[in-house]
């Protein structure tokens, strides 16, 4: 009894600290890409994965969803929705990482605009953040609506 | 005396400068021009005398030459350029970099941005395929642009293994032409030329390049 | 929980069209997507170059390998691409470097006429191939 109570108590004070640091790293992330679409656009053509008119319209409205997504963590109504958004948009990312990654690609992730870090150590984070994702989901009760 | 000519030589190298009425031009070429042309003044609006010293063009397509080389203070003059269009379409930038003596603080570039119009279009001017792939017919499709109508009368092929079928979804408007190789087992090069009625006397061909690899 | 996906997704929306109109930074999408030499140098796929400058400046220091195909000369130029070029290879053109707008016309033209998807503009000219680690 005084484990389990000890456990929830923990995961009390986890959850929420993951909530609100992958919302603000979304929106730094999305902040960043929005200052300059222009620079974002190239990022995503060097992954050689989508034709320009995709490419463009990506770097247009990503940021803005990442943005969002993150603001959405901090109202209880949008909660669920701003995980499930940051969950795909991270599957996405590490698609296209590890798809750069087989491919060789010497690239930067353009994971906060401007460039940003290799693609390796930008997969890895990715992943991280998705298991954290994967564990905020698993340990909170769906709001019932 | 000596500083005092240093002196006159930092200040007249900031004063030293052309100033250009429109340093950007918008230009439109029409179907059929061979060349646009732009004139850019300028007047000397320092207090010594400024030479233009070279003047290099962003490409060989475009020439840019003033009517002398040295101005006065205050003299105003005209630099000319010429765009030679050749086959491009589309929106064209060529930039004119002007250095002068003394230097200007920042450089001169002037612009020349040409809309060259086309009467027809067409959505592709190339159409592939691989060896072995399905000989499946390429769609080109084309376009009358301008007010007037455009007939296309006739789409005929270079290579008799090239079929060149042409369909009228509008008379004069819009047109499809369907390009098929018989058989993609071995390479092809070949060419569909597309004719039309206008002008008369001298009808506009439009040509399709095809090829099997 | 697709509600709230549908509204934030909904939401984003509005200030990407925004941005699509008036950012100052906003991608064109007209134009053709720079790479850098860099970049370039570690693709491990092949690729074909294409030299966007006039022919004298092509055969006096061309990218081995390189097609020219110059604005200027394409009715001629084009066929020795066409022979060189197996459709799904992406392209990189290239011009002197600096600001030359050359190789975004002939990429553009490219892009536009054969239908060339992975078509790229070598960011800084051949002059950044030479440099580039």
């Amino acid at each position: 009894m005084a484990k389990s109570s000890l456990k929830t108590s923990a995961l009390t004070r986890i959850v929420p600290c993951l909530r609100v640091g992958l919302a603000v790293l979304f929106i730094i992330s999305g902040a960043s890409k929005a200052w300059d679409p222009a620079a974002f656009a190239g990022d995503i053509a060097n992954y050689r994965l989508t034709p320009w008119l995709v490419t463009v319209a990506a770097a247009l409205y990503l940021p803005w969803l990442e943005i969002f997504a993150g603001i959405g963590f901090f109202s209880r109504r949008t909660r669920e929705g701003s995980l499930f958004i940051i969950s795909a948009l991270l599957v996405v990312f590490c698609g296209a990482l590890a798809s750069a990654w087989w491919r060789d690609l010497n690239i930067h992730c353009g994971c906060f605009g401007g460039g940003g870090s290799g693609v390796q150590f930008a997969l890895v984070r990715n992943v991280l953040l998705l298991m954290a994702c994967a564990f905020i989901a698993r340990t909170q009760p769906p709001r019932a609506d | 005396m000596r500083i005092f000519f240093l002196l006159a030589l930092i200040v007249g190298s900031a004063q030293a400068q052309l100033v250009w009425e429109k340093p950007v031009r918008n230009l439109r070429a029409q179907p059929g021009d061979e060349k646009v042309e732009a004139v850019f003044r300028f007047r000397n609006a320092g207090a010594f005398p400024v030479k233009i010293t070279q003047v290099v063009t962003s490409c060989g397509c475009t020439t840019a030459r003033a009517e002398k080389n040295l101005f006065a203070p205050g003299e105003s003059g005209e630099m000319t350029a010429v765009f030679k269009i050749g086959s491009r379409t589309g929106r064209q930038n060529k930039t004119i970099m002007v250095h002068t003596d003394p230097q200007s603080n920042t450089p001169i570039i002037l612009g020349m941005v040409t809309e060259i119009v086309e009467n027809v279009e067409l959505d592709r001017r190339i159409v592939l395929w691989s060896r072995g792939e399905q000989p499946v017919a390429r769609e080109i499709h084309v376009k009358v642009l301008q007010a007037d109508p455009i007939r296309i009368v006739r789409a005929e092929s270079s290579d008799p293994r090239l079929s060149a079928t042409l369909r009228e979804i509008t008379s004069g408007r819009e047109y499809v032409v369907l390009v098929k190789p018989a058989d993609t087992a071995s390479p092809l090069r070949g060419e569909v030329v597309l004719t039309s009625d206008s002008p008369a006397g001298s009808p506009q061909t439009f040509m399709v390049r095809a090829r099997v690899k | 929980m697709l509600r709230q996906v549908a509204l934030l997704m909904f939401l984003a929306a509005w200030p990407a069209l925004a941005a699509a109109f008036l950012h100052p930074s906003r991608p064109d999408p007209a134009r053709v997507p720079t790479v850098e030499a860099s970049t370039v140098r570690a693709w491990k796929t092949p690729f074909l170059w294409v030299d966007a400058r006039p022919r004298g400046e092509f055969l006096r220091n061309g990218i081995p390998g390189a097609i020219s195909l110059p604005e200027d000369d394409w009715e001629r130029s084009i066929d020795a691409f066409l022979d060189a070029w197996d459709a799904g290879t992406p392209v990189v053109v290239y011009c002197g470097g600096g600001d030359c707008g050359t190789s975004e016309s002939v990429a553009r033209r490219l892009r536009k006429e054969a239908g060339i998807t992975q078509i790229y503009v070598l960011k800084g000219g051949v002059g950044s191939w030479r440099k580039a680690p």
